[in-house]
């Protein structure tokens, strides 16, 4: 126990641990283990139970103005996403947009300036697509079931947060 | 505590129940094509092929009709016969709306696929079925026109001399000659049947 001066009262510091820093008080350690399990204990829960939810059910892949032209001047930097995640039922539509001055191939068909292709995909599967605005001519959507257990939601959430954390 | 663990007992399943129903959407109301659908619409791409009729053939040829274009070839053991049969259960749903429906099948494959094996192949699976068939440089205009991809690789099977990758999917045009949907491989009957009709109301 160490004195704090004359007439003051004894300081709250662990028995037996003079020589060091003080250690926190029981209720305080309690206080911090509750927070810590509170801090992992709430993401799961609410990852859980939270329904996952889009702002559309449309993701839209735009082909920009001038990418052939880039491509033919050499420039081999893809600059659109080389896989496009989808969830059945939520955010299942995917909107393909030719901004280029010139065709495009997409899949099996040809998308002339200006147009769009709308294509909703109802059941979970990968598709690779022909893609000639990608320097490697491929495109993948991947169209996931929706989840709908927590469990399932939750380990939709943690593959959400690797891939945005493996492509940024 | 045995309290706490028995109401936690009983309450955590229905959470769980609860946000697994409480959230489940009902299907919404169908709106358009179940297929891939264009934005706009273009003019469906023309061509002038040898029939399976014996006339030249052109997807212009049918005004008023619903044409269903698709690409394959008569040796083809996986994607071809599965489409096919697609399609001819697709033409039994219709029932009689199907006279205001033709499918043109055109061969990736003009080294083998002459007009009378087409019908032959053709007519086994719905005698109303038309293929058609050009020139290697016909062909493959014709291809790159709706942006479809096929060439010859190495067959599995030894008693064919190559087999052709090709594009799979089918192509909608509505009544007035508009290229409106893509279709893809493996598409089930009813949602075949249900973007033919909804052409065929469309446009009536």
């Amino acid at each position: 126990m160490i004195s704090t001066g004359a007439g003051s009262a004894p300081s709250d510091v662990h028995p037996g641990n003079e020589v060091g820093l003080p250690a926190p008080p029981r209720k305080r350690r309690r206080g911090l283990f509750a927070i810590g399990v509170g801090a992992i204990l709430t993401p799961v829960v609410f990852g859980s139970l939270w329904p996952v939810t889009f702002a559309s059910r449309e993701e839209i892949f735009e082909i920009p103005k001038g990418t052939f032209a880039r491509h033919m001047a050499g420039d081999h930097h893809d600059i659109l996403p080389s896989e496009i995640d989808l969830v059945v039922g939520i955010h299942n539509v995917l909107t393909l947009k030719n901004s280029d001055d010139v065709p495009q191939t997409f899949g099996p068909t040809l998308l002339m300036p200006g147009q769009s292709l709308r294509i909703p995909f109802t059941r979970p599967s990968e598709n690779s697509f022909n893609c000639t605005a990608h320097t490697n001519g491929q495109l993948l959507v991947v169209v996931e079931a929706e989840p709908t257990w927590p469990w399932e939601r939750l380990a939709w959430r943690v593959r959400w947060l690797l891939r945005r954390w493996s492509t940024s | 505590m045995q309290k706490a663990l028995l109401v936690a007992a009983l309450v955590l399943p229905l959470v769980v129940l609860g946000t697994r129903f409480a959230f489940l959407r009902t299907p919404q109301a169908e709106q358009g094509l179940r297929a891939g659908t264009f934005d706009p619409p273009r003019e469906v791409p023309d061509f002038s092929l040898e029939g399976s009729n014996g006339r030249k053939l052109s997807p212009r040829d049918y005004p008023g009709k619903v044409v269903i274009v698709e690409f394959g070839y008569t040796n083809c053991q996986d994607v071809c016969p599965v489409t096919l049969a697609h399609l001819t259960g697709a033409w039994k749903k219709m029932g009689s709306a199907a006279r205001d429906v033709q499918l043109i099948y055109i061969t990736v494959d003009p080294a083998h696929d002459y007009p009378e094996r087409l019908r032959e192949h053709l007519t086994a699976f719905n005698p109303s079925f038309l293929g058609a068939t050009g020139t290697p440089e016909e062909l493959q205009a014709v291809q790159k026109a709706y942006g479809v991809v096929a060439r010859q690789v190495a067959s599995k099977n030894p008693a064919l001399p190559y087999a052709m990758d090709h594009s799979s999917s089918l192509y909608l045009v509505d009544r007035q000659g508009k290229l409106r949907g893509l279709v893809p491989f493996g598409t089930p009957v009813d949602d075949i049947v249900h973007d033919v009709e909804f052409l065929l109301k469309e446009g009536a």
